[in-house]
């Protein structure tokens, strides 16, 4: 198997894995207890290299689980028997525990231990390989069992409690399976780059789905895709390392995520928010035509834009997009809808809620944009079909059923 | 046991003012609840130091000092801004900022650092042993390795700051809102102990490494809050720990053969570790009637 071949397998299988793990890290809020993991294991690691002597990754693998475990229980007794915070605890072990590694590492000079620090991925042989497949293969075979505990004892363990499941055993072992993740990963970025394979591809797809399984297939595929960029790119020229240009690959998809992500990407979100904004503001630029048909000269009209009157005009709320507008019925339906929705919410207000008389306006404007049919109809039937708002103001009729306008979801 | 040496001298020297100069800030970031910004830092500092390398060709230069500060805080802000702007949870964010700083740092290292004496194992080893026979510098009319000066300059610098700044890291570290009516701008001396901390960072770079850095920031702090119940006791306590740090490392690193800023380190915690213990079994000073009848 050529360097490039041996490459590419093991960084889809890391990919694959730490988008897996990477899920659960993110959403228990463990990011920095998988930086704190890969750290903690590094004695371990250089002690397996040191006994085995030949690499063998099963002998590495226990012994860097021992000392991952060591660093949690280490963890635990400084946060039980001083003040100090979780962050400081978790600190004291990622550095000291690391320190410890590297003092091995110097007395020792064991062969291999610079793959551990700074990952090489293209220097993995067939039986670290073996042992990665090995590793991948069992996770996501096993992963549609454990995905639903997983679930339940990340997000609410005390009902998985409940409902009978071991938390304990199931937490410890995803503690050892996560440990076992992160030091076949660390060969392939390094001791610090691990926790980018962990977070930043899973960190992404929370930004695409709500879903935590769409999430965590995303997630998997993300960091599949970005080791393998990494790995691309890094073949390009030589001298460049593998490590650093896959975490910077998945900076650029996390980026990407973040921008375009459908779920609560900043774009989308951003469009969102501009739609809301001109619907709000076309509303109320109908209801100031309302109010300039029906005479009252003291409400001041609500500017207008090119745009907005063209985007009416092609709805059919007013006639041409030409100034002075004017309401078509569909547009007069419109806004006395709206203008309904807001005296029956400030009627609301004062006769239910109590609210003051003079204080209901400016809630009733906000309100007016959301109310949707349905709810107008609860509130009339509750106030008993009122006929004036608090200030003497009559509340127009329900307009004809087939109006759009107030049709939408809150 | 080897005859001590001018050198061992200058290693303990270096080492001692590294501690106190990480351990100075790195108690505000601790009581702050900040440790992991701290590593954060430790970790984001990468790429301007490099860049201030490369544009100075020297080590010792205030470049290294500015770029690192202009990471630092750029990593800073990154995280607040994909924290609260951005929806990322704090440590999620905390997690992608530092490692793609430190993944590009590392990337220029390799690209620009061949024909520069900058490279990866200083980043994760320190490089105390060989730049403690690098250039000298002469302070007051004495020879003085570069290094010892820096870390001496560091400690200085960060000795001086939490003095003047002592009121108001007080302020707003203990009662944000207090200090914001004192007008005591909590942001501000957030902002200042932030930028304090990467010039720190700087100077224990050299001497530790990236990842031992967050040791030399923590375990001060952290040692001397299980002991001390007053400010100034505090930073006694610090300066103690860095100085038997720094001279148990060196003993240490000379029995077990090992990197000096590892046996610092390790040295640190064992007496974290004892002062636990002794903190636990209650040696400290009992408190007096009348803090009991408060408390």
């Amino acid at each position: 198997m050529s360097a490039l071949a041996t490459a590419i397998t093991a960084a889809l299988m890391i990919g694959l894995l730490c988008g897996f793990f990477g899920t659960f890290v993110v959403v228990r809020r463990m990011a920095l207890t998988g930086d704190m993991i890969s750290h903690a294991v590094l004695p371990g690691v250089v002690a397996g290299l040191v006994w085995s002597g030949t690499r063998n990754p099963w002998v590495v693998s226990a012994c860097a689980v021992a000392a991952g475990v060591a660093g949690s229980l280490a963890m635990r007794a400084i946060l039980r028997h001083t003040r100090l915070k979780p962050d400081a605890a978790l600190a004291i072990v990622l550095s000291v525990f690391f320190a410890s590694g590297v003092a091995l590492v110097s007395m020792f000079q064991p062969s291999g231990a610079m793959a551990f620090l700074y990952g090489q991925i293209a220097a993995l042989d067939t039986r670290d390989l073996a042992f990665l497949t090995g590793v991948t293969a069992v996770t996501l075979a096993l992963a549609p069992w454990m995905f639903r505990s997983l679930t339940l004892v990340s997000f609410d363990p005390a009902f998985a409690r409940i409902l009978g499941l071991p938390v304990r055993a199931i937490d410890l072992a995803f503690h050892a399976a996560l440990t076992i993740a992160i030091v076949v990963a660390m060969q392939a970025v390094g001791v610090v780059l691990v926790t980018a394979m962990l977070v930043t591809p899973a960190a992404a797809a929370r930004f695409c789905t709500p879903s935590l399984g769409r999430g965590c297939l995303l997630a998997c595929g993300l960091g599949a895709g970005g080791a393998l960029a990494g790995v691309a790119v890094s073949s390009l020229r030589s001298g460049l390392p593998t490590g650093p240009l896959i975490a910077l690959c998945l900076a650029v998809f996390f980026l990407l995520a973040a921008a375009c992500g459908p779920d609560h990407g900043w774009l989308p979100a951003w469009a969102r928010r501009i739609k809301i904004r001109r619907r709000i503001e076309s509303e109320d630029f109908l209801k100031s035509l309302w109010h300039r048909d029906a005479g009252h000269a003291e409400k001041p009209m609500t500017p207008s834009t090119r745009p907005m009157l063209q985007r009416l005009a092609a709805d059919g709320m007013i006639a041409s997009a030409n100034e002075p507008a004017e309401l078509t019925a569909r547009g007069r339906d419109a806004a006395s809808g709206l203008v309904r929705a807001h005296r029956l919410w400030e009627a609301y207000l004062a006769d239910v809620a109590d609210f003051a008389p003079d204080h209901v306006h400016e809630e009733a404007e906000r309100a007016e944009h959301w109310i949707d049919q349905d709810r107008m109809r609860e509130i009339e039937a509750r106030l008993g079909k009122p006929a004036r708002d608090p200030h003497g103001s009559p509340i127009p009729p329900c307009p004809s059923e087939d109006t759009p306008t107030n049709e939408r979801s809150p | 046991m080897m005859h001590f040496t001018i050198t061992d001298f200058w290693l303990i020297s270096a080492a001692f003012f590294t501690a106190l100069a990480c351990g100075l800030p790195g108690v505000w970031l601790v009581l702050r609840r900040m440790s992991l910004t701290g590593d954060a830092i430790s970790h984001s500092v990468l790429p301007g130091i490099v860049i201030g390398f490369l544009a100075s060709g020297s080590l010792d230069s205030p470049w290294l000092v500015i770029g690192a500060a202009a990471c630092g805080w750029l990593a800073v802000m990154g995280i607040d801004r994909l924290h609260y702007a951005g929806g990322v949870r704090e440590d999620a964010a905390t997690g992608i900022v530092f490692t793609t700083m430190f993944a590009l740092g590392v990337l220029m290292m390799h690209r620009y650092g061949g024909r520069v004496d900058l490279d990866p194992d200083c980043v994760l080893f320190g490089q105390i042993d060989t730049a403690i026979h690098g250039k000298r510098v002469s302070v007051g009319g004495m020879e003085i390795p570069g290094i010892v000066a820096t870390s001496g300059f560091a400690a200085l610098l960060a000795a001086i700051f939490v003095f003047l700044a002592h009121h108001r890291l007080l302020a707003s570290a203990f009662d944000a809102p207090h200090a914001r009516l004192l007008a005591r701008a909590p942001d501000l001396t957030r902002a200042l102990l932030l930028a304090v901390t990467a010039a720190v960072v700087v100077a224990a770079f050299q001497t530790v490494g990236a990842i031992m850095t967050l040791a030399l920031l923590v375990l001060p702090g952290a040692t001397a809050l299980l002991v001390a119940r007053r400010m100034p006791g505090l930073f006694a306590a610090i300066t103690v720990h860095a100085a038997l740090s720094a001279v148990l490392g060196h003993q240490l690193a000379g029995v077990a053969n090992c990197n000096f800023g590892a046996a610092v380190v390790i040295a640190g915690a064992a007496l974290f570790t004892l002062t636990a213990v002794a903190a636990r079994l209650r040696l400290r000073p009992q408190p007096t009637p009348e803090e009991r009848a408060n408390s």
